[in-house]
């Protein structure tokens, strides 16, 4: 559904970049009061080291922020029906 | 809402034109090179530099501790990290209002990095003119031999790059021979090919792109903005009507203004604008177009600054004010909290003491007919070796202390202690009443922290 090359990689920015941005900011944020030990501990996830605790814990809330981005820009790009502009679906 | 989704669609639709900025020479280029090199120095050298024994700045994750030199930080001391980072983000508001995109041009790490990018790719392919031949030729053996030359250097700089990030979070010589002998563990490893491809991709092929479709300050930079900022401009009104002309010719005779239309202010961009149209966002404010078209001036023995750093007022011949309420509020703001981050920091307890009082009993009446209330106490010792502290008590005159155990605590480690206090009910005339437990070291009585509690007894 996705034309050219360069629309393609915006699309990717959208979806990926600020949502890269929230989960740094929310892990460091959650990370501040909560020991990874005592979190994965917790949610009963057995990890070894606190990196990987911290790192789990990133991708997660990265993946959390990619669908709610995706879902966010695939209802921006749904063309109104009532318009004339955009396709007739 | 609905109108904005066909103009969105075309903003991602729009094809990227790869942009061959031209090199450029001058003022502002030297001072560009000298700050790249300066902040890519400090990069890459401050993991290696030592302090007692340990790693100077360590953002040590693992451990849940921060060195900044002397400075110790705990998680319970995440307040002055916060601070750490408004004040940062004030002053670069308060650099805004005044100069612009001054941090742009010159500081970004996207800046710093697409920079040194672009030199190895200059050191390789060459200048604009041969990029543009040699992207436009077919894949033969040179091209290929040279294209990977420059990913293979690209890829080495960016893993190292990668390295020394993850070296900022974990001991870096410990993660160097590690490294060596193939023994990081795997989130470490991750991590340096995580960063590694994120600067390859940011600096190796985003580019300009990363400024104009990513940057959120990029965004709001124009709410600091006002008539009194510094930007770049091009001085319309002497150099319109634009044309080309003989070196020599009289611009007056043929009706011209200085600008001769040679486009290198447009080579030179590396977001690919032209200055001409105006101020556009997608200018990072890095004066590459003034260089090159000063030395253009300097040619054909015009004035120099037909692109010139400049404000809007001076540009309609106003007068432009430095000082002015906005730069006033930012500077007031950012000293306030500077000052009160530099005021917290230094009269940072090194001992910190937290009490919760026993949940399951309010009181209780000892044989001998005290009345007892229980409180667990934390003591977090936030220095670099063990202490053993005095706990006191103090709030109502008569009050006695039971502690379940010695308060030593390690280096960085938090003890908890079960503490009992007594009184006999007839020194008590309230019901309750607040009680404060002090902690002091042992060996150093300067080293000390209170808290407050209740106390309560039966009515
Ligand atoms: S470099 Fe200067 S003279 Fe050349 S086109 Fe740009 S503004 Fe005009
Ligand atoms: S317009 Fe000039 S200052 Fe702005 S990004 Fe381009 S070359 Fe740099």
């Amino acid at each position: 559904m996705m034309g050219t090359g360069g629309s393609r990689k915006k699309v990717l920015i959208a979806v990926t970049w600020p949502s890269f941005v929230c989960a740094g900011i929310f892990t460091a944020l959650l990370f501040a009061f909560v020991d990874p030990y005592v979190l994965m501990d917790e949610i009963g996830v057995h990890a070894d080291s606190r990196l990987a605790g911290y790192s789990l814990a990133f991708l997660y809330l990265w993946l959390v922020g990619i669908v709610v981005a995706a879902m966010a820009l695939f209802i921006m790009c749904t063309p109104d029906p009532g318009k004339k502009e955009g396709n007739q679906t | 809402m609905s109108s904005d989704a066909p103009s969105l669609k075309q903003e991602l639709y729009a094809k990227r034109e790869t942009i061959h900025p031209r090199a450029v020479t001058g003022l502002f280029a030297r001072l560009r090179v000298t700050a790249v090199l300066a902040l890519l120095g400090l990069y890459y050298f401050i993991p290696w530099i030592q302090w007692d024994e340990r790693q100077a700045i360590l953002f040590d994750l693992p451990a849940r501790k921060f060195y900044i030199f002397g400075l110790v930080l705990w998680p319970q001391d995440f307040i002055y990290l916060s601070g750490l980072l408004i004040v940062a983000a004030l002053s670069l508001f308060f650099f805004t209002a005044v100069a612009g995109r001054l941090w742009c041009g010159y500081a970004c790490p996207q800046t710093v990095w697409t920079e040194a990018f672009m030199w190895i790719e200059r050191k390789i392919e060459g200048d604009r003119n041969q990029r543009i031949k040699l992207d436009k030729a077919p894949l033969r053996h040179k091209k290929i031999w040279t294209k990977v030359l420059k990913h293979s250097i690209w890829i080495l700089f960016s893993l190292w790059t990668g390295y020394t990030f993850v070296g900022y979070f974990t001991p870096i010589i410990e993660l160097g021979s590690k490294l060596l002998t193939m023994s990081t563990g795997p989130w470490e490893t991750f991590w340096v090919f995580f960063y590694g491809f994120a600067t390859y991709g940011n600096a190796g092929w985003m580019r300009e792109q990363v400024c104009i479709y990513m940057c959120p300050y990029a965004r709001f930079q124009s709410a600091m903005f006002d008539r009194n900022t510094l930007i770049i401009s091009y001085d319309k009104e002497r150099g319109e009507p634009r044309g080309h002309r003989k070196r020599k010719a009289d611009p007056k005779a043929l009706g011209l203004g200085s600008c001769i239309d040679c486009k290198l202010c447009v080579q030179v961009c590396p977001t690919g604008i032209d200055i001409r149209d105006g101020l556009q966002y997608q200018c990072i404010g890095c004066a590459a177009c003034v260089d090159v078209c000063d030395q253009v001036m300097e040619k054909l023995d015009y004035p120099k600054g037909l692109v010139r750093y400049t404000t809007e007022n001076a540009m309609e011949h106003g007068e432009t004010k430095l000082i002015r309420p906005r730069v006033i509020f930012y500077a007031l703001l950012l000293l306030v909290i500077a000052g009160l981050l530099v005021f917290g920091l230094v009269n940072r307890s090194p001992v910190g003491i937290d009490i919760i009082r026993d949940r399951n009993v309010l009181y209780r009446i000892t044989d001998e007919g005290l009345v007892e209330n229980i409180y667990n106490l934390k003591i977090l010792n936030k220095q670099e070796h063990d202490h053993e502290y005095r706990v006191e008590v103090s709030g109502i005159d008569g009050l006695q202390l039971r502690l379940d155990k010695l308060a030593v605590v390690k280096a960085g480690q938090v003890a908890e202690l079960s503490a009992g206090v007594l009184i006999d009910p007839v020194l008590m005339t309230k019901p309750s009443a607040d009680i404060s437990f002090t902690v002091t070291a042992l060996e150093d009585e300067s080293i000390t922290s209170q808290s407050e509690a209740r106390f309560i007894k039966p009515r």
